[in-house]
């Protein structure tokens, strides 16, 4: 615990401390977490300081485009990252008290497909394709729930069927590449779910399949947070998504949540530059033909040096002096206990609120 | 000029592209003897028209079958049966030297920027393959004409000697858009050409796209599974299912008054950005999987999933219709 209170003292730059729960009321506090990865040209500062807490039965969504660090972040919380090149430089990850990021890789092992639950990307390469699917579902449930075979097989059997695969006993001795995209991603929730995680990481779980299976898994996912009150985390970049599933929104730019709130205040009032411009690319429903499209300008900010600036000024249509010379702190914009609570990365709040 | 685009009655003049019950079946060899035991019918019976300066959209689940129906407008696949004319041209007639004096009239865009540039030329080399297979310009004058085609894409033309991976996805995609139109083309075929761009290039491409065809009057046909820009760019929208057309009908039509189950289905899956609505609509959510075209059902091909279907669409394939002008459906229980 003192480590954890230094770490949060050093913080500097933290200078709201916004109203965080304590140990017993989030199954998951991250504090200040930083990732850097050391490359042959150099550093890349992919992480920058990323703080939040989740509930029991939350869902947070985390929305950015390529490379604002969204899925660095989430392998960070359990050292899913290739250490080197990648390292964690500072923060605490608290899952039920205990930091994840000061455990022994042999107790991180325990929690991970055990508690904390992951859902890839990509469900062709994040299954085994020379195992059968009932063996890659059995095997979480031996080592973490220590069934023996016979519970083990019931229980993957059931599992199939929670995610809607029909015939679920006959289907556990097929191969990955006898199941159909939507399908292999319901295998791969129901592998994540396996152990009844209290947290689920899940990294752009639909992005690749075509909408009509996503609403199905969207729909699947509500239904198990309402059932078993798992938490969760859900990484995308559709703002769509997102608008139908969390409770809270982190916007993700340049390795910093520079923009979190409750979902309904994010789209009704989004503060952030970056949130607004966002919103605004999405092409309108039945606007005229002729009408152009709202696009960002410029690129991705390059993140070799630590962030010394505001990462999103360059782009930023309200950039002015302040921005160039220091990166702004998180500002609360409206409190997160009276409710559609609303934080935002952005000098421009600092009158309004600092 | 972008009201004289919207201004084209769909299909009333003479259409640039005309599909007609095109088919395309890739067969199946299994067996020690290989031999052909069945067929994936990818494309089974699809007709439409496009007229100059147009947009027709199409949309569907992957695997349904929009992608080969590009590339078979292109004759980059030999059809089974079916035609298509360009102009007054039947394709599928041609010999392959009569093809390729075609071929500048006719262009692609692909989906994936990284995969069709060739990663050892640099992107003058590119840009300028098309004009040293078609066309008798000079080295100088090819250089003068990538350099002006780079401009046009909104690219700094000093670029030429650079290689393609030291541009962004966004940017490579300007290059694969500039290369499309070295030879002037009066159609391109826009395969998923921003699915794989971030929600912020998209809009960039996208707006693009839209002002070179006001600029060149290109007709497009614009592959995509996201509908909410189909919306945007389309003049008209087909919607397949499966090899077949289910639904085709102007942009407003089809996204207000949609007919088919199928479209509706389709329709109420996209999310979209707004918490308020996504709380209260109502979601048609289809169950289970797009079933196989090696073994399409008989009857509607969408009758295993479809929310309303009744008996006659088990064994009966319904007919393709029109229910007002300009928007057709083939579904028994419409209309």
């Amino acid at each position: 615990m003192t480590v954890s209170e230094l770490v949060s003292q050093q913080a500097g730059e933290t200078a709201v401390q916004p109203n965080r729960l304590t140990d017993a009321e989030a199954v998951l506090r991250v504090n200040d977490l930083r990732t850097v990865f050391q490359t042959q040209s150099g550093k890349v500062h992919a992480v920058n300081g990323v703080s939040f807490d989740l509930k029991p039965g939350e869902l947070l969504g985390v929305v950015g485009e390529s490379g604002s660090g969204k899925s660095v972040t989430m392998m960070s919380l359990v050292k899913l990252l290739p250490m080197p090149p990648a390292e964690i430089v500072s923060g605490s990850v608290h899952y039920l008290g205990q930091d994840l990021l000061d455990m022994t890789p042999n107790e991180l092992r325990k929690l991970r497909g055990g508690d904390i639950g992951f859902i890839f990307q990509d469900p062709m390469t994040s299954l085994n394709p020379v195992f059968t699917v009932g063996y890659q579902l059995i095997e979480p449930l031996r080592i973490h729930m220590k069934m023996d075979k016979k519970a083990a097989l019931t229980r993957a059997a059931d599992l199939l069927d929670l995610v809607g695969i029909p015939d679920a006993r006959q289907r556990l001795k097929d191969y990955p590449h006898q199941f159909s995209g939507g399908m292999r991603q319901r295998v791969m929730i129901a592998i994540a779910l396996a152990c009844d995680p209290k947290v689920l990481i899940a990294d752009e779980p639909t992005t690749a399949l075509d909408v009509t299976v996503q609403a199905q898994i969207i729909d699947l996912v509500k239904k198990l947070r309402e059932e078993l009150g798992t938490a969760i985390v859900w990484i995308t970049h559709d703002l769509g998504v997102v608008a139908g599933i969390a409770d809270r929104v982190a916007v993700m730019y340049g390795g910093q949540f520079v923009e979190y709130a409750d979902v309904a205040e994010l789209y009704r009032n989004p503060r952030h530059p970056y949130t607004k411009a966002l919103l605004q690319t999405l092409p309108k429903g039945g606007s005229a033909r002729s009408e152009r499209l709202v696009s960002i300008p410029g690129q991705a900010p390059n993140l070799s040096k630590p962030l010394s600036a505001c990462p999103f000024a360059a782009r930023c249509s309200e950039v002015h002096q302040k921005c160039l010379e220091a990166n702004p702190p998180l500002f609360e914009v409206a409190d997160f206990a009276s409710g559609g609570g609303q934080q935002s990365r952005c000098w421009l709040e600092e009158d309004a609120h600092g | 000029m972008a009201d004289a685009v919207a201004a084209v009655a769909p299909a009333r003049e003479k259409p640039l592209v005309s599909v007609s019950n095109l088919k395309i079946h890739f067969p199946i060899h299994s067996g020690l003897l290989r031999r052909r035991t069945g067929e994936v019918r990818a494309v089974d019976g699809v007709s439409f028209d496009i007229a100059p300066g147009e947009t027709l959209g199409l949309v569907g689940e992957s695997g349904c079958g929009k992608s080969t129906t590009g590339r078979a407008v292109l004759r980059l696949y030999d059809p089974t049966d079916g035609f298509v004319r360009f102009g007054d041209t039947s394709l599928a007639d041609l010999t392959d030297n009569e093809m390729r004096a075609m071929r500048p009239n006719m262009q692609m865009i692909f989906q994936d920027p990284q995969a069709c540039l060739n990663p050892r030329m640099t992107v003058g080399a590119i840009i300028a393959e098309p004009l040293v297979e078609h066309t008798s310009l000079s080295a100088s004058e090819r250089r003068e004409k990538v350099r002006s085609l780079l401009d046009s894409v909104g690219m700094n033309p000093d670029f030429v000697n650079r290689y393609p991976h030291e541009f962004s996805g966004g940017q490579r995609q300007r290059i694969g858009i500039a290369r499309a139109l070295a030879l002037d083309p009066d159609f391109i075929v826009c395969d998923e050409p921003i699915a794989a761009l971030d929600v912020s290039i998209q809009a960039q491409v996208v707006n693009l796209l839209q002002d070179l065809q006001q600029e060149r009057g290109l007709t497009y046909l614009f592959i995509s599974h996201d509908l909410s820009m189909v919306q945007h760019i389309a003049d008209r929208v087909a919607v397949m299912y499966l090899g077949k057309i289910m639904e085709l009908a102007p942009v407003d039509v089809l996204y207000e008054r949609p007919a088919h189950p199928y479209t509706k289905a389709l329709m109420s899956a996209v999310p979209v950005a707004d918490p308020t609505i996504e709380m209260t609509r109502e979601r048609t959510i289809l169950t289970g999987d797009v079933p196989s075209p090696a073994k399409p059902p008989a009857g509607c091909v969408f009758c295993t999933r479809c929310p309303v279907a009744e008996k006659k669409c088990f064994t009966v394939p319904p007919e393709w219709r029109e229910l007002e002008s300009g928007h057709s459906v083939a579904c028994h229980l419409v209309g």
